[in-house]
């Protein structure tokens, strides 16, 4: 591995949604789309990807800010996970993006880094970054699966070949708020559910979105529907600032009396993708939030896993943590 | 001003959260050594120049360290100037700074140097105006005669006079026993002023012995294995303080170290390929602004050595170790007396113990896991 030195690219800094999706269209697989940076730099600086054109979008203007409407909110994928923590509206609305956006990384990374760029960001599976030939970059084995490797971080859920995980804070918030993602290529506009955005390995191991070389996310819009609901967010890390999670929850309930009457809840740092608890859910309906109630849920949410050698942890782990989100405490 | 901590030990309340004071061991660490040699200056404008090998890891100590000569020569500290950071500042030979040797280490070179520069001064009196070296005595950068007023002369004017006399007072005769480094930049100040310069050679004995002890407070979640540090504190044994608010800095400092050493850095590598898994300092993890207590305590005893002019000596490795073994005394406490007997517990560590779940770590093979 090449550390600290990048190799040469054409830097394209547009001011025009039109101009940045002539550039896609114009480059193809070898654009690259610069939003905060914080994924894009390691990538250049270890010349693991070495795109010919990279498009910075920091000049877009109609991909930054907060749009609110009786529908629900719009955010703009150039908006900074800062002004998604900060903004009044989001906080009072969809408070939970806001907390799962404050638990993002550290102050400073979050004063740049954009909710586009996380949840578009690429796995942190140590091996994958450091460059060896797996499955994902396009090799014929996976490292982590291995009996003997260092999987501590990887997936309990969902591995087919690769068990890496989904590394974005904000997407199991996206995924509980059934929050769709506003996709535009040159063929056009498209909306996706933030459910199905996120790409399996069993469908396509290279990449962790959706999004196709061409295709650019605009903004994110959040339903009225999950507005004011009753709120769970907690992410668990090895220190509290500047770390990627080991495991977290994200919920939504809406409550009618003291039973719920419907609930989302969504798992990160466990499988490839968020993982939606679609069984715990069902489960919750018409049911008070008790201890007992709670407990089962967590046991439930981790009926399915699978853990490697050294993250067996992550299963006590989830299910403390969806009795937690049950409980809201 | 150390608290009675005994009385803040409690015991686990919650249902998921375990709260836990306890005290590190007292981590030594040999904390000083002898025989480097020390250098200064008296220029003919009265200025004091103390030449240190000592650089600044960020406490300062080449500062705190130097004052030993100011304070030899009843020096006002705005008229000293230090010289460091590269042998082209004439700089004697000294041991680096690097952890706890040098506060010990260095105050005895620049009091030996200083104490040189006194007898000069004093033998220049006697030889201008008569008497015994030892009839004179110094004060307001001046020496003079006991009991004579009129037997006075500035350093100004005794510098003045060392570079007209020449031979070991303006340093072109040196005394056998320095290190040749030290001989060169002594070299190249003769002339210069009144040269006071010695090699420490009345050696120490034994070890010089630095000891620390960390107090913490934690609260554990068994749940998450999230551990929250509430409260620190930390005491250095470290003989006469130098600098409170340096010393300071070094017990906080070296906590917030041995809070990553117990609880985060990682150093992995796979076992069958031999990759770092570590590249980065996210990876790495040492702990943030955002992961320790934004304010801890310290204190220190103050008890001067006895091997040390000023009574110094140093801390540093132990205000890392007794933090350390505190945070890992009480993470064992709240999970009832398990014991990981390794460095660091990590996350995955505390929920399997706390689930009493198998360990996915072995024994000491790697750092971790």
């Amino acid at each position: 591995m090449l550390g600290d030195a990048m190799t040469g690219f054409e830097l394209f800094q547009p001011t025009e949604l039109d101009d940045a999706m002539q550039l896609l269209d114009r480059f193809g697989a070898d654009a690259w789309i610069l939003a905060g940076g914080y994924d894009s730099l390691d990538w250049f600086k270890d010349r693991h990807r070495r795109p010919v054109a990279v498009i910075d979008l920091q000049g877009v203007a109609a991909l930054h800010g907060i749009r609110s409407s009786a529908e629900g909110v719009e955010i703009g994928a150039m908006t900074t996970l800062a002004e998604i923590e900060r903004d009044s509206t989001i906080r009072e609305r969809f408070g939970l993006l806001a907390d799962s956006a404050s638990r993002v990384a550290s102050p400073q990374i979050r004063n740049a880094a954009t909710l586009g760029g996380n949840v578009c960001q690429d796995t942190r599976c140590w091996y994958y970054r450091y460059g060896v030939s797996c499955y994902r970059a396009g090799g014929n084995t996976c490292y982590a699966a291995a009996p003997e490797a260092m999987n501590r971080e990887h997936a309990i859920f969902g591995a087919s070949r690769c068990v890496a995980v989904s590394p974005s804070d904000v997407a199991p918030a996206l995924v509980a708020l059934d929050a769709t993602m506003l996709v535009r290529s040159a063929r056009g506009e498209r909306t996706v559910p933030a459910g199905d955005f996120f790409m399996p390995p069993s469908v396509d191991i290279t990449r962790m979105t959706v999004l196709e070389p061409e295709d650019l996310l605009v903004s994110i819009r959040l339903p009225a529907s999950w507005e004011g609901a009753d709120f769970y967010f907690e992410k668990v890390a090895d220190r509290d600032s500047w770390d990627f999670a080991l495991a977290s929850v994200a919920a939504a309930f809406r409550m009618q009396g003291s039973l719920v009457e419907s609930a989302r809840i969504v798992c990160g740092g466990v499988e490839c993708v968020p993982r939606r608890l679609e069984k715990v859910e069902r489960d919750l309906r018409g049911q008070s939030r008790t201890e007992a109630i709670a407990v089962a849920a967590g046991a439930r949410a981790v009926e399915e896993a699978e853990p490697l050698g050294f993250n067996a942890y992550k299963v006590p782990l989830t299910q403390n943590l969806v009795k937690r989100a049950v409980l809201g405490q | 001003m150390v608290r009675p901590w005994s009385a803040g030990h409690s015991a686990s309340a919650g249902q998921s959260a375990g709260r836990e004071a306890a005290p590190g061991t007292d981590p030594f660490h040999s904390a000083g050594s002898s025989g480097f040699d020390g250098l200064v200056r008296i220029d003919p404008d009265g200025i004091l120049h103390i030449h240190t090998g000592v650089g600044n890891l960020g406490t300062y100590s080449y500062a705190a360290t130097s004052r030993v000569a100011a304070e030899v020569l009843g020096y006002d500290w705005e008229r000293c100037v230090i010289h460091r950071g590269d042998s082209s500042r004439h700089l004697p030979w000294n041991n680096g700074q690097f952890g706890s040797n040098t506060s010990f280490t260095m105050t005895r070179t620049n009091y030996v140097a200083a104490m040189d520069a006194l007898t000069k001064l004093k033998q220049i009196a006697a030889i201008r105006f008569g008497g015994r070296a030892d009839d004179y005595d110094v004060g307001n950068e001046t020496v003079f005669h006991h009991d004579i007023s009129g037997w006075r002369m500035t350093y100004a004017r005794a510098a003045q006079w060392a570079i007209e006399m020449g031979g070991p007072y303006s340093g072109q005769n040196l005394p056998d026993d320095l290190n040749e480094m030290t001989r060169r930049s002594a070299q190249a100040l003769a002339g210069t002023g009144l040269i006071g310069v010695a090699r420490d050679a009345d050696r120490h004995t034994g070890t010089v012995p630095a000891l620390a002890a960390g107090f913490v407070e934690i609260e554990l979640d068994v749940e998450t294995g999230r551990v929250e540090i509430l409260d620190y504190l930390g005491v250095a044994d470290c003989g006469t303080v130098l600098h409170p608010q340096s010393l300071a800095t070094q017990v906080r400092g070296g906590a917030v170290m041995g809070f990553g050493m117990a609880l985060a850095e990682r150093h992995v590598y796979d076992p069958r390929w031999g990759l770092p898994a570590a590249v980065g300092l996210h990876q790495a993890k040492p702990p943030t602004y955002l992961d320790v207590p934004s304010s801890m305590d310290w204190d220190a005893l103050d008890v001067a050595d006895p091997q040390n002019p000023v009574g110094a000596k140093g801390i540093g490795e132990p205000l890392m170790g007794c933090a350390a073994s505190a945070l890992l005394c009480a993470v064992s406490d709240a999970l009832g007396g398990h014991f990981f007997n390794r460095t660091p517990i990590t996350t995955d560590m505390i929920v399997n113990a706390a689930a009493s779940r198998p360990p996915a770590h072995r024994a000491l093979a790697v750092n971790t896991q």
